[in-house]
């Protein structure tokens, strides 16, 4: 079944075709969903929500641009949606300083504990390092999709990298 | 020593990042599915009542009008019909359908050209802008022409790529971070060389499945970035390192600006449509005011003189609407809706001679009444007179007013422009609405008390109104909404036959609710 099959039958809501779109496309999504949930369960859950919103919306989809793009877009969204509502909204202003270089030595630090330590960052600084570093949303963006100042974001990010760098020194410590 | 920005070491490790889920998920998803399946023939009952109210409204509007008007025609022989006033009415008709097809044309034309029109004034002179046109390519859903052509010139063009072109710009996609800049390098040379290949590069990009727009975005952020740091680097020399390159930061981003604010308005219009639920639903209830433009009679030619009075009667019903965009929504619903009015200074009398020729040829006299013999009051007195000079009996005919009344069901197709849309917002409202009648009285009326005349013959089944209106509404939550809305009806064709110029209008205002689902 060609991909343009797939979504036609997706449209009609043909159960095969919705399986075989989630088996296709799932491992893609649910990265994103680890990325940018709190922990496994959360990121399983926001899967299940971005499927059904994509089957739910998939018939606004009209063949122009990328498919991937488009339902990697839904997940972020509805990730975003879901934590837009919890407390993350608290204006942070103060300026950091901001220092993100670290030594290469540090480098070597292994995919799942890099994961945890994107997992365990409170909400904002969490939404807003993987936007920014990872999917290449700008601050202008960020900010309205959050809610909140351009100069949050910016604080919220420099946050999340600090955070980040303490939690790399100390692992590194350890593994000394 | 060697210092490696933080954002790179996620950003290898993390971008890519793929992990296949445990089975329960599509587990859940399934059932979730099979849930959503049981309950959703509710929904498609609202499509269809909609999609056979639009078909009704629209069927009616074409063929009826023209039938009803000649049939009528042929059966009442009352000598100020006036055919040609009808005839014009429903040329009115098919004056306005196709303005308002013409309308919508035109808005649909200049909404995808400003959009090309935008996408035009994307600055393209930077050597990146293969990389930028991308994003815009694959994540615009909107379909529009510049990107069409350029995936048209992409599919083509890849037939022509020779294989060491597809492995450059497939190796782009996998390239480590320590590659960029001699990449960007050598990419700038291939650009400057031959402008064809920049083209290679897209298409080799479109159709590559593991290249995804966000990547391509920050890959290109990141260039920008450090290539700022280098140059920076050089030209202090010295520590600063942290300001310097949190103002690159600060410029790429700017740079970012003009082209991103594309992908964004398309992502925030997705955003949009993927959030906002489109159908709503609500009751509505107005004072309806009925009156005419004209001081002719529906009811007979010697009621020309007299004064009328429009009445207040309630209107009330159930609206649907379907938001086509944010600003805009098409609506229709069934509401009932009663108009009356007055005739004045009317004189009525019973009368063992009254024949056929006393008669109002416009109404059907009920059972009851068919010895009833209504005139102008001043007609009346006029024959009283001739009367009195036989008879000295006093008259006993009552002075009082004809009471006319017919209801319809409203089937209403509007079409609902926001000129606000906030908290408060303001619209424009314009349509159709296709009236059904289902009551129909003319009641006579004197000294508080009242008779029942009959029903007037010479109004429509079918009567059609063209609407206009002002919309002022006050969102409680997303979901539900306060509506109150003057509108202002023209009748088209409420009556076969008229006697002087009779043209009804309605002014209502609604109050109503509006719950999104």
């Amino acid at each position: 079944m060609s991909l343009k099959e797939l979504i036609h039958n997706c449209k009609r809501g043909d159960r095969i075709a919705q399986e075989q779109l989630y088996r296709d496309y799932a491992q893609i999504l649910f990265g994103i969903c680890l990325k940018y949930s709190r922990n496994k369960t959360e990121a399983e859950d926001n899967l299940h929500d971005s499927f059904m919103t994509i089957y739910d919306k998939i018939g606004q989809y009209k063949f122009k641009g990328s498919f991937e793009g488009w339902i990697k877009r839904i997940t972020v969204n509805t990730v975003l949606q879901k934590y837009r509502k919890e407390e993350y909204l608290k204006v942070v202003n103060d300026n950091i300083a901001e220092e993100s270089e670290i030594d290469s030595d540090y480098l070597d630090i292994e995919l799942p504990t890099l994961l945890r330590y994107i997992q365990e960052l409170p909400n904002k600084y969490r939404l807003t390092f993987n936007m920014y570093v990872l999917d290449g949303f700008t601050h202008k963006e960020i900010s309205e999709q959050l809610g909140t100042s351009e100069g949050t974001s910016k604080s919220n990010l420099a946050r999340a990298r600090m955070i980040l760098k303490d939690k790399i020194k100390k692992e590194n410590i350890n593994i000394a | 020593m060697k210092k490696e920005n933080i954002d790179k070491l996620f950003q290898e490790k993390l971008k890519n990042f793929n992990e296949v889920p445990d089975e329960k998920v599509w587990k859940a998803i399934a059932a979730s599915l099979d849930k959503k399946k049981k309950s959703r023939p509710i929904i498609p009952l609202w499509w269809k009542l909609g999609g056979v109210a639009a078909i009704l409204a629209v069927s009616f509007y074409v063929f009826i009008p023209f039938e009803g008007v000649q049939k009528t025609d042929q059966i009442i022989t009352d000598v100020e019909s006036s055919p040609s006033m009808n005839n014009s009415k429903t040329d009115d008709i098919e004056k306005i359908l196709p303005e308002e097809n013409t309308k919508n044309g035109s808005n649909v034309v200049t909404s995808s050209d400003v959009r090309n029109g935008e996408k035009n004034s994307v600055p393209e002179s930077s050597n990146d802008r293969a990389a930028k046109e991308l994003p815009d390519v694959e994540t615009s859903v909107v379909a529009t022409t510049e990107n069409n052509n350029l995936q048209k010139a992409g599919k083509t063009n890849k037939t022509e790529l020779s294989d060491s072109e597809i492995t450059i710009a497939a190796n782009r996609s996998e390239k480590t971070a320590g590659d960029i800049r001699n990449d960007e390098a050598s990419k700038k040379n291939k650009e400057q060389q031959n402008p064809k290949d920049e083209n290679t590069a897209i298409a080799a990009k479109i159709n590559s499945p593991d290249k995804d727009p966000i990547a391509a975005k920050s890959e290109n952020a990141n260039i920008q970035t450090e290539t700022g740091l280098k140059e920076t680097a050089i030209a202090s020399g010295v520590g600063n390192l942290i300001e310097e390159k949190e103002e690159e930061v600060v410029k790429s981003d700017e740079g970012k600006k003009s082209i991103y604010d594309e992908i964004e308005k398309s992502q925030e219009t997705q955003v949009a449509e993927s959030i906002s639920n489109r159908w709503s639903v609500g009751p509505s209830i107005g004072p309806v005011y009925f009156n005419s433009f004209g001081n002719g009679s529906p009811i007979h030619s010697n009621f020309v003189s007299n004064s009328k009075s429009g009445n207040v009667n309630l209107s009330y019903g159930l609206r649907v609407s379907y938001d086509i965009s944010k600003k805009l929504s098409i609506r229709s619903g069934l509401h009932r809706v009663d108009y009356g009015y007055d005739t004045n200074e009317i004189s009525f009398s019973a009368s063992l001679t009254a024949s056929t020729n006393d008669q109002i040829d416009n109404i059907n006299y009920a059972a009851t009444s068919r010895n009833l013999v209504v005139r102008n009051m001043e007609d009346s007195k006029l024959s009283e007179q001739t009367v009195s000079l036989e008879f000295t009996a006093p008259s006993p005919a009552r002075n009082g007013r004809m009471i006319q009344d017919f209801g319809y069901i409203e089937l209403p197709l509007e079409v609902n422009y926001a000129l606000l849309d906030r908290k408060f917002g303001i619209n424009v409202i314009g349509g159709l609405s296709s009236l059904f009648l289902v009551s129909n009285s003319v009641v006579l009326e004197a000294n508080g008390n009242t008779v029942e005349m009959g029903e007037a013959n010479n109004i429509n089944d079918l009567n059609l109104s063209t609407n206009i209106g002002f919309g002022l509404n006050y969102k409680f939550s997303p979901m539900l909404q306060l509506n109150l809305e003057p509108m202002f009806k023209y009748q088209l064709n409420t009556f076969t036959q008229t006697a002087g110029d009779f043209q009804p209008f309605s002014i209502g205002v609604y109050t109503g609710l509006n719950f999104k689902f």
